[in-house]
Formats: structure tokens, C-alpha cells, sequence
């Protein structure tokens, strides 16, 4: 898989739009259950996707091969991810100083609200352990909801998630730890 | 709370990412260190439940539309201007190496073909028994092969008339075994035969002239060889055979 996707980077990267297609292709779905999982809809993750291969075929030529391009891509998504998180973050803060009369507007009130007014304990109650699980991704920070997500959902090793991360793998562990620990305790606040 | 200095460890020992070496130390380090083991514990209490979680598929409309984005923007289907684009590229300007030796094999191949049509050609091949009989022998290929046969005889008469037997024995050996190799008597019928058939005297004169001392020298003999080569060169000079075929050949030129 690594030495055709090196073949096609280097088709695309000589002009050949077929190759970037197949590439495209090939990770589509990855970059989509990356992007949601990172986000948390569907919606959004499709829009961070298309973002993400648009930076792709924009860069390929900067893309140095020192890592593999699956690596590369995963890179993007993540960046492109956490980069929407806090753009989505800051777009709450404004509108809960404006009045909110659109429909948009009055979605992401009620999002912020899900996700960061109520008390932890009460929203759990009615959550089944899906939820949980995705409910406590939320609350941990960027990097350590990447790492977790990275090692858990995608099978990343630990080496490639501080890649992608660009970051120690000391790091990345810690991140992996503190992540398992927190979702272990909110499990056992559950029971 | 205590800490130590190796709990990260815990993260690649429980995922199987250690070398065996570095694993077999951190077994070991796990005995004693309570930190690591209840690091240990955590991750392999909540990962099975972890493991277990399914993530929620996308709509199937959703999903249709993404793709259909993707492959416009990115993977459209290819117009014949760019697959035309893409053959030229590919065979001309940016040849693979293969592509290469096949090419170059290929434009030997065809200067080969246009030299051999160009300048060679094939010396008249006589089999007038299955060919054609007569016909052939009749046609334009027939008057070559006597053209050749009397270009032939009268180098080998030349060849006698100028050789002495006392010194040059292993040449008139050699010119024994051209005569046969020549097929030279062969060719003597083909041309009686297309002579008898154009009524052409002069030729018949000639070719009977030639035939007994063809025969002569296919026939020679260790022991009678003085006598016999002296014999040939008297008749040769005698019947100024030599000068007839000289004629000939010279007015054929």
C-alpha cells in the first residue's frame, strides 16, 4: 500500500490529476471517519474532508515524502479538525453575545449547550456507553482527543501518532494514559 | 501521587509496540512499580470497552453527496483530449525505459525490413520441376541463370587454361571440387534445356563445348592428372572457347 501510494504521489506530483484521484479515493472514507471523529458530525467532517484533500493537492508539491503520505494526510485532517473545533469554539463565544434570530445560529447555541453547559453527570444519565465514550473524547484536550482517537479508533501505532501529531511519543503516551484514565473514571462514576 | 518515570511505557507494553527485549525489562519493572501496574490496569479494564464502540455511519445521502464532491473536483472521468495528451506524453515526451528499448527495437526492426526490400535481392531460385516447369525457365529468371552459368564456366576455363599440373596440383583440387560445388553440370542441363527450347545455336555450340570438359574435370584421376589437365588446356585454346564466352559475357555487360 505504502509503495504504490509513494508511485502515485509521485505521478501527481508530475502533473498526473488521475493519480491524486486514485489517492483520493483510496483514503476518502478514512479521512471522513477521522474528520467525525475528531468533530462529531457528519456534516461538518464532510465539509473538513474536501478541505482537507483541497490542501492536499494544493501542497503535494511541498510533501517531502519523509513520512508516508498516509501519515501526511492524517496530519492535514487532524490539524484541519482542531482548527474547525476552535473556529466553531470562537463562533459560540460570539453568538452567545448576540442575539440569535437564524436558524444557524440558534443550532450552535444549542450545541454549546449540549456539549458545555450541563453538568456532566446529568447528561449521562440517558447516554449509553457509545455516548459516553464520545462524550468524554469531547471533554479532553485537542491533542490528547487526537492521540486517543488516533490509538483507539484508527489503530495508529505510537510512532505514527506522534507523526502525525508532530510531537514526542513520550507525549503521545502520556496523552493515551491520561485519556484511558479519565474515560475509566467516568465509567465508574456511571456505575 | 506518585510518579514514574517510565509510566509512558505502559501504553506500548499493553499495545504490543515494545521489542522483546524492552518488553522483557518492562515486565520485570511492572513486578515492582505500583504506579506502572495500576497505569496498566486502567488500560486494560476500560480498552476492551473501548474497543467495542462502533462509531455511527453516515447517512447513506450524505455519504453519496460527498463522494460526488470528491469526484468532481478531483477524479473527473477522462476526455479524449486528455487521454491523447496523456499518450503523447507517455510515448514521446516521457518514455519509459521499456517503452524506450521497445521503440528503438522496433525502429530496427523496420530499417531492416526497408534494407532488405531496398537492397537485396534474391538470386533466381530454379526448381522449374515444381515451379512452373518450363515457364520459369522460359521467363526473365531463366536468362539470368545463364548469364551466371556462362560468367561461371568461363572463369573456371580461364582458371584450367592458366594452371600448370606439376606446380599447382592442390589447385586444380580445388577447382575439381568447385565444379561440383558450382553445380555448374546442373546449370549445364538447365541451359541446354532453355537453349533446345529458344532454338538459340550459338548457346547449344557452346554449352556442348563446355559440358565434356566440365565432365573431365569432375572426373579426374591422381594417377592420369598431367595428362588429363594438358588434354582440357589444348582443347580449351584450340577451341577458342575462351574468347567466345569472353564475347559473350562482355556483350551481356
Amino acid at each position: 500500500m505504502i509503495n504504490s501510494d509513494a508511485k502515485l504521489v509521485e505521478k501527481a506530483k508530475m502533473g498526473d490529476d488521475r493519480a491524486f484521484g486514485k489517492l483520493v479515493r483510496q483514503y476518502q472514507n478514512k479521512v471522513l471517519y477521522l474528520a467525525y471523529d475528531l468533530i462529531g458530525n457528519y456534516v461538518d467532517a464532510q465539509d473538513v474532508a474536501q478541505n482537507v484533500f483541497m490542501r492536499a493537492f494544493k501542497s503535494l508539491s511541498m510533501f517531502q515524502e519523509k513520512s508516508s503520505f498516509s501519515t501526511w494526510l492524517y496530519r492535514i485532517t487532524t490539524n484541519a479538525a482542531i482548527d474547525f473545533q476552535r473556529s466553531r469554539k470562537r463562533k459560540h463565544a460570539i453568538s452567545l453575545n448576540q442575539p440569535t434570530s437564524d436558524k444557524n445560529g440558534d443550532r450552535d447555541l444549542i450545541d454549546f449547550l449540549e456539549t458545555k453547559d450541563m453538568p456532566f453527570d446529568k447528561r449521562i444519565e440517558n447516554l449509553d456507553m457509545k455516548d459516553l465514550i464520545e462524550e468524554t473524547a469531547k471533554q479532553l484536550p485537542p491533542q490528547q482527543r487526537a492521540a486517543f482517537i488516533l490509538k483507539f479508533f484508527h489503530d495508529k501505532k505510537t510512532d505514527e501518532i506522534a507523526e502525525i501529531l508532530d510531537c514526542d511519543p513520550v507525549t503521545v503516551r502520556g496523552h493515551i494514559l491520561r485519556a484511558t484514565t479519565k474515560l475509566r473514571d467516568q465509567l465508574k462514576e456511571e456505575k | 501521587m506518585k510518579k514514574c518515570h517510565k509510566n509512558h511505557l505502559v501504553v506500548d507494553y499493553f499495545f504490543d509496540e515494545l521489542v522483546e527485549k524492552d518488553k522483557e525489562q518492562f515486565r520485570k519493572h511492572l513486578d515492582c512499580c505500583e504506579v506502572c501496574s495500576a497505569s496498566l490496569a486502567a488500560l486494560s479494564e476500560t480498552a476492551p470497552i473501548i474497543k467495542e464502540y462502533k462509531r455511527q455511519l453516515p447517512d447513506k445521502k450524505l455519504m453519496r453527496l460527498y463522494k460526488t464532491k470528491l469526484k468532481e473536483k478531483f477524479y473527473r472521468p477522462l476526455s479524449i483530449s486528455s487521454i491523447a495528451d496523456k499518450l503523447f506524453r507517455s510515448l514521446i515526451i516521457k518514455p519509459s525505459i521499456p517503452l524506450r528499448l521497445a521503440e528503438a527495437g522496433a525502429l530496427i526492426l523496420i530499417g531492416v525490413i526497408i534494407g532488405r526490400m531496398t537492397f537485396w535481392k534474391s538470386s533466381p531460385n530454379i526448381d522449374y520441376q515444381t515451379n512452373g516447369g518450363y515457364e520459369i525457365l522460359l521467363s526473365s529468371d531463366g536468362k539470368t541463370l545463364v548469364d551466371n552459368y556462362l560468367l561461371e564456366a568461363e572463369m573456371l576455363l580461364l582458371d584450367v587454361s592458366n594452371l600448370n599440373p606439376l606446380e599447382d596440383e592442390q589447385v586444380l583440387i580445388n577447382l575439381k571440387q568447385l565444379a561440383m560445388y558450382r553445380s555448374l553440370l546442373q546449370k549445364t542441363l538447365l541451359c541446354r534445356e532453355r537453349a533446345e527450347k529458344l532454338d538459340d545455336e550459338k548457346l547449344l555450340t557452346l554449352i556442348d563445348q563446355i559440358e565434356p570438359i566440365l565432365l573431365d574435370l569432375c572426373n579426374l584421376e591422381q594417377e592420369t592428372l598431367d595428362e588429363t589437365v594438358s588434354e582440357l588446356r589444348f582443347q580449351i585454346r584450340e577451341s577458342h572457347l575462351l574468347f567466345e564466352l569472353k564475347t559473350m559475357n562482355q556483350e551481356k555487360i
